[in-house]
């Protein structure tokens, strides 16, 4: 990760699988008709019993929320779209006849989100893990006990999407409050669950 | 000519005013996914606080399950609680005991 002087954040060499995973915040974000999706990212706002509370939120409050969450998922596809290859060193010499060439190097990408920006991301990457999470019916457990490999089934595939988001929302955070992060930085983990 | 209209709405109005005059809590649940960090965010955010207070409540919702994290008129916790929502964190108000 990198800090421009412009306040912005810039996610450079990137692996295209981790640019897959980008592309897909908006639509994991967005809950479409899942009911588990959807329940968990409009929660109603009190119990049961509150029942003039609940259907004035449904139909007052709810709309208001599900246009925020689309602007924000908008926003960052915007800036997704703006994802562009980096530079590849020269290609090495070609050997000579009847030697095997060398691989091209696997191209790497580069991604800036702008400061304007940073909270439309931090929405849409908390959309996109809680209704990964309500999907998959990820617990506790699963964010403590990471799954051994990616290859373990699409859940533990998605155990490691959340988290990859999770580390996104991290640096951005501590972009928010100030905190210094130099070029080249490994995030540290995500502390997951309150 | 009397009719029966004026006697539910005036039903109406002593209900939400009793609604009103009640203390009610502004909850917010544990959930496994949301970042410690993104919590105790929000709570300066929307409440203000600092972050040694907001931190505190973070670490209660984390080992408690819930916690209060402000009390008072019923519309002030309705906007508090929407604006807990709108950053998608699972709170809810409850009318305080």
């Amino acid at each position: 990760m990198r800090r421009s002087p412009q306040g912005s954040l810039t996610l450079a060499a990137l692996d295209p699988f981790f640019v897959q995973l980008l592309r897909e915040v908006g639509d994991w974000a967005d809950p479409g008709e899942d009911p588990a999706a959807c329940a968990r990212l409009f929660s109603p706002p009190a119990a049961a019993g509150e029942k003039a509370v609940n259907e004035d939120w449904e139909e007052l409050v709810r709309p208001e929320l599900e246009a925020q969450f689309r602007d924000a998922r908008d926003a960052v596809r915007a800036d997704l779209a703006r994802i562009r290859p980096e530079e590849q060193p020269s290609p090495e010499p070609l050997p000579p006849d009847g030697a095997t060439p060398p691989e091209p190097p696997s191209p790497t990408f580069r991604v800036r989100i702008p400061a304007r920006n940073f909270e439309a991301w931090l929405s849409a990457l908390n959309q996109a893990r809680l209704a990964l999470g309500a999907r998959f019916r990820l617990e506790e457990g699963d964010m403590i006990e990471r799954p051994r490999s990616l290859l373990d089934g699409e859940r533990a595939f998605r155990i490691f999407q959340v988290d990859f988001y999770g580390h996104l929302q991290e640096m951005i955070i501590r972009r928010i409050e100030g905190e210094t992060d130099d070029e080249g930085e490994d995030a540290s983990p995500a502390a997951e669950g309150t | 000519m009397p009719t029966a209209a004026p006697d539910v709405i005036e039903q109406t109005d002593t209900q939400d005013r009793a609604d009103l005059a009640v203390p009610w809590n502004v909850v917010v649940h544990n959930d496994p996914i949301t970042l410690m960090s993104y919590v105790t965010l929000v709570f300066r955010r929307v409440f203000q606080f600092t972050k040694e207070k907001a931190t505190k409540h973070m670490l209660e919702v984390h080992h408690r399950g819930r916690s209060v994290v402000w009390s008072g008129g019923r519309e002030r916790a309705e906007f508090y609680v929407q604006q807990l929502h709108s950053h998608q964190l699972l709170s809810t108000l409850e009318r305080a005991e």
